[in-house]
């Protein structure tokens, strides 16, 4: 009996930590929307009513005004924000010429029937350009009471664009996000560090994306009869109207967003994520193991995933099955079984670029390309990479659901490093961009390759429309927050990285971290102040670059001279000092003075192993705190060294150069002429080409 | 066409030499922006321990490591010296091409290769190198206007609502493009020819004479080209293959072995020129009508005008061939 206790003991305490940190089941459900919206595919208009309920969450304030998200408008005019700041280019698309965009509130009153219309008024929050109307403010009679709600009944039309920028048509394709009004987020004192309650509603941007609350949503979508639709969450009914028009109805909890497609050449391929068919029982025993988890608390569930294929992407169909379900089981173990039933994945129209590789709650967009159907391209990885990267948005951005306007690196950096972890798990290390006739490169060759030493100007934690050039948002958003990550588990480890990052996402699950709230808990999680590292990579602007300044290794001599003085005078000859040298290398008893000179050619300051290794021994590690810009390593040894390398492990992602990082003693030839053979036979090829024109 | 496909590839059989000379020619000119590569890269490299995940594969991290590195920009360094070498490989393409002319067409010479080798190539550079830059000229005008049209074609098939339209026009554009290019490219070579048979001084005549040969007969001038394109992509392909499926070149026994293979790959890509150039001389020659026999005027020794001097592939060539020795 005392065994069994004991046992249950052991059983108790291993699952202890695990009940404390399950993962929250439901969102705070801020806002309820009902929306009714027809498509006309002949004006391109939307046409809806939409039936919001807002409930105040703080505890204190009373709220009398509320803020909405226009964002259609932000292709309205060349006057807007988005316009002045894109150029009307924006991710290589270009916008179609006068396929302007808008959206008007018709009519805004509250259930008791105050008409709020003549209290609207656009707002510019960020920049106080007061042609920009992609936020606007309506004010209540009387203001929501803390804990209370308002319900408004809206009517609005929108014009949607020639697809750009994430949403519009082209032909008869429509990918409809940012389509209704939306409510800001209203933060109550102390919520992402405020000192006072208030509205959270930017201006749209060209490098911004969004931030709103969470809720429920009730869409009914009528579009032609003849189109297939997709949109965000569950289908819930269909219903054919006379006509020529089908209505669906969707319904989803715990999201932030809505959007929706419809396209008639739709092909529609589903498949099910099976949780017990698709992770096998040592996957997800490798992951308990990983987080200090149950087998119940990393337990996946079943997703329905439709895939909305273009008709001549039809080859590709199983390639964005495998990949999001690729997402699904390495997001899901490593983090938190996805909530939502189903996951649709969208394949844009030719010509629509502008829709592709993007995220709406449940709903991706892919980026795909007839070319990638076939040999030999269908070894550029692209397609496998974007509907992970997507899908994974559903994780950072959807359930940890931060300020994109603010903190663009929270989702967009997070993700960009676990779609690089996903991606390996799927597709093995170096090859989860190509792998073709033996040339293999992987994502982290990109990040490497991005991250320059000319990289110096900006910083990680800046408003997504404060980097200058604005071209920046794309590194310090993505690939300089995924080398901060890689970095901080090369420090961590694997394990605790795992479990900081897991227990980041249950925390944050269906609210709305800042930055702050990741650096406290990763100092909580791992029991140590990272402020030193954080200031540094993420609030400061510096490099990160460790090399060898100077490595030498000599046999220590004899000496040979005077000593001494008076009586005790001794000279030692020259030839003497040899033969003793060479005496004591028959007897293998030579010392060898090394000294190495590591430096810090950037301004970040972080501990690194400095790894030597002497002739005929294992390869032994020191460590530098890296403070000084240089550190000097004297050894006296009997073996001479061979090499010296600075963080031998490559744990430090961020340092923009690790070439030079290590110096051999006795160089090896074999890297350049293997190099020098390549370049010689190009540039003989190219010369008996020139040369016989 | 088959015919002089043959003796093309014959007359590069025959002449192992001047494949050999060229392919010299070629390794010592990739040798000058080779050399400062390798002492770059053995400098940054041999000494780097990050420098063994280059003999696994090709490492982007660590190429452009090296060329965002600090001091020496090395890759401008290296592209300024391709680029000159380069330059050089073209001006030399009047020299090489008289060279080749001259060792091919002279059957029964018995000066020493390299003293016709060098003697034809040094007796019709300046006008082989006029005629380059008048066959670069039209090329230049011509391409420029192909890719004009491709771009509106490519243009007006990418708004299509069938996608591969866009994929197809592209391909087809490069297509044409290369169509193009080669008609001016295979109308230098044959105006080459025809100078070096005629030893004639016109090079703006010449050319468009080239011009018309081509235009006249494009299938069998094209189906000749092609046909040794061909054995070009296969020794390609093969390259490509070894690449793919052999362990990268971690050890010498491996780097000197893909060595050995890239060369065998360049003197091959030579050997096909030579055939090639071979087997439009021939074409050349046995597409023309019958040179004009003399007759001389009864009653008058003196000829009405000089008797050119004629290609020893045919039966009632001259010795010596092309160039009339000095």
């Amino acid at each position: 009996m005392r065994r069994v206790f004991c046992l249950l003991f052991l059983v108790l305490l291993a699952a202890a930590p695990a009940v404390a940190q399950s993962l929250p089941e439901r969102s705070d459900r801020v806002v309820d929307y009902r929306i009714g919206v027809a498509l006309d595919p002949v004006k391109r208009l939307l046409t809806g009513r939409e039936t919001l309920t807002w409930r105040n969450p703080s505890t204190t304030d009373a709220v009398q005004e509320l803020q909405f998200h226009l964002y259609l408008n932000a292709f309205k005019n060349t006057k807007s924000t988005f316009m002045k700041e894109s150029g009307g280019q924006l991710r290589g698309d270009q916008m179609a010429t006068d396929g302007w965009g808008w959206i008007d509130i018709t009519s805004i009153a509250t259930a008791s029937g105050a008409d709020l219309k003549p209290t609207l008024a656009f707002i510019q929050p960020d920049d106080g350009n007061p042609d920009d109307q992609t936020v606007v403010k309506a004010t209540l009679p009387d203001p929501v009471p803390p804990g209370g709600s308002v319900t408004l009944d809206i009517v609005f039309v929108s014009k949607l664009p020639r697809v750009f920028a994430r949403t519009g048509y082209k032909d008869d394709f429509y990918l409809v996000g940012q389509w209704f009004p939306k409510l800001g987020v209203y933060e109550p004192a102390g919520m992402r560090g405020r000192e006072t309650g208030g509205w959270n509603c930017h201006q749209f941007h060209a490098t911004s994306e969004f931030y709103a609350d969470f809720g429920t949503y009730a869409v009914e979508i009528t579009v032609p009869s003849d189109y297939v639709l997709g949109a965000t969450g569950e289908r819930k009914g269909r219903r054919v109207n006379p006509n020529g028009t089908t209505t669906y109805a969707y319904e989803q909890a715990d999201i932030h967003d809505f959007a929706w497609t419809a396209d008639p050449d739709y092909v529609v391929v589903q498949a099910t994520f099976s949780a017990t068919k698709d992770v096998t029982s040592a996957e997800y025993g490798q992951a308990a193991r990983l987080l200090g988890r149950t087998l119940d608390e990393v337990k996946l569930s079943d997703v329905e995933i439709t895939v909305l294929l273009q008709p001549d992407h039809r080859p590709q169909a199983q390639r964005h099955i495998d990949a999001a379900k690729a997402g699904l089981k390495w997001y899901g173990l490593r983090f938190g079984r996805y909530p939502y039933r189903t996951l649709t994945v969208v394949d844009p129209a030719p010509g629509a670029d502008g829709a592709g590789g993007m995220e709406y709650p449940t709903f991706i967009t892919a980026g795909s390309a007839w070319l990638f159907n076939s040999w030999p391209f269908d070894k550029i990885r692209s397609v496998e990479m974007v509907t992970v990267h997507e899908f994974g948005h559903q994780f950072w951005y959807g359930m940890v659901a931060n300020n994109e306007f603010e903190e663009a690196w929270l989702d967009e950096g997070f993700n960009t490093w676990s779609t690089s972890k996903a991606m390996v798990a799927a597709y093995g290390a170096d090859a989860t961009m190509v792998e073709f006739l033996g040339f293999r490169l992987g994502d982290q060759d990109v990040g490497r390759a991005v991250n320059d030493p000319a990289g110096r100007y900006n910083r990680i934690l800046a408003r997504s429309w404060d980097y200058t050039p604005s071209g920046d948002y794309g590194f310090y958003s993505y690939y300089k927050p995924s080398l901060v990550l890689g970095t901080l588990e090369g420090y961590l480890g694997e394990q605790t990285m795992a479990r900081l990052m897991r227990t980041y996402h249950e925390r944050w699950r269906f609210k709305h971290p800042r930055s702050e709230d990741f650096f406290a808990l990763v100092n909580e999680v791992t029991g140590q102040d990272w402020s030193w590292y954080f200031d540094q990579v993420v609030r400061g602007t510096d490099i990160v670059d460790y090399d060898i300044g100077s490595a030498v290794s000599r046999r220590v001599r004899t000496p040979s001279g005077v000593f001494g003085e008076g009586a005790a005078r001794k000279t030692v000859s020259s030839e003497d000092a040899e033969q003793q040298d060479a005496a004591a290398a028959k007897a293998k008893r030579e010392t060898f003075e090394s000294i190495i000179v590591v430096r810090r050619s950037g301004g970040v300051r972080l501990p690194v192993d400095v790894a030597f290794k002497f002739e005929g021994t294992p390869v032994e590690r020191l460590q530098w705190d890296g403070r000084d810009t240089t550190k000097t390593f004297r050894f006296a040894r009997p073996e001479k060294l061979e090499w010296v390398d600075v963080d031998p492990d490559r744990k430090i992602l961020l340092d923009v150069n690790w070439v030079n990082n290590g110096r051999r003693l006795d160089p090896d030839a074999r890297p350049a002429a293997s190099w020098t053979a390549r370049w010689l036979f190009l540039l003989q090829n190219l010369f008996a080409t020139l040369g016989l024109l | 066409m088959t015919a002089s496909i043959k003796v093309g590839l014959r007359e590069a059989l025959r002449h192992p030499k001047l494949v050999w000379l060229l392919f010299a020619w070629y390794a010592l000119l990739a040798l000058v922006p080779a050399l400062p590569a390798w002492s770059w890269w053995n400098g940054v490299l041999g000494a780097s321990t990050e420098a063994g995940s280059v003999l696994r594969r090709f490492d982007m991290g660590v190429f452009l490591d090296l060329t965002s590195g600090k001091g020496i920009n090395g890759l401008r360094l290296l592209a300024g010296a391709a680029a000159a070498a380069g330059v050089i490989a073209l001006l030399s393409s009047a020299f090489a091409f008289g060279g080749i002319v001259e060792v091919l067409a002279a059957r029964e010479d018995r000066r020493p290769f390299t003293h016709r080798f060098f003697r034809g190539g040094g007796h019709f550079f300046w006008r082989f190198l006029r005629l380059a830059v008048i066959a670069g000229v039209c090329l230049v005008l011509a391409t420029g206007l192909v890719s004009a049209l491709q771009t509106v074609a490519v243009s007006a098939a990418s708004d299509s609502e069938w996608e591969p339209a866009g994929y197809l026009a592209s391909a087809a554009g490069v297509a044409v493009f290369l169509l193009v290019a080669a008609f001016f490219l295979l109308a230098l070579d044959y105006a080459r020819i025809r100078v070096s048979r005629d030893d004639s001084r016109g090079m703006l005549k010449a050319y468009f004479s080239g011009l018309a040969f081509v235009a006249r007969r494009l299938p069998a001038v094209y189906g000749i080209a092609i046909a040794i394109l061909a054995f070009e992509v296969v020794l390609v392909l093969a390259y490509v293959a070894y690449e793919a499926n052999t362990a990268a070149a971690g050890t010498w026994a491996a780097i000197a072995a893909l060595v050995l293979v890239q060369q065998v790959v360049v003197f091959g890509r030579v050997f096909l020129r030579v055939a090639l150039v071979g087997a439009e001389q021939h074409f050349h020659v046995t597409a023309l009508p019958k040179p004009v026999q003399v007759v001389a005027v009864a009653g008058d020794a003196t000829p009405l005008f000089e008797a050119p001097s004629l290609p020893e592939a045919l039966p009632s060539a001259a010795p010596g061939g092309a160039g009339n020795p000095t």
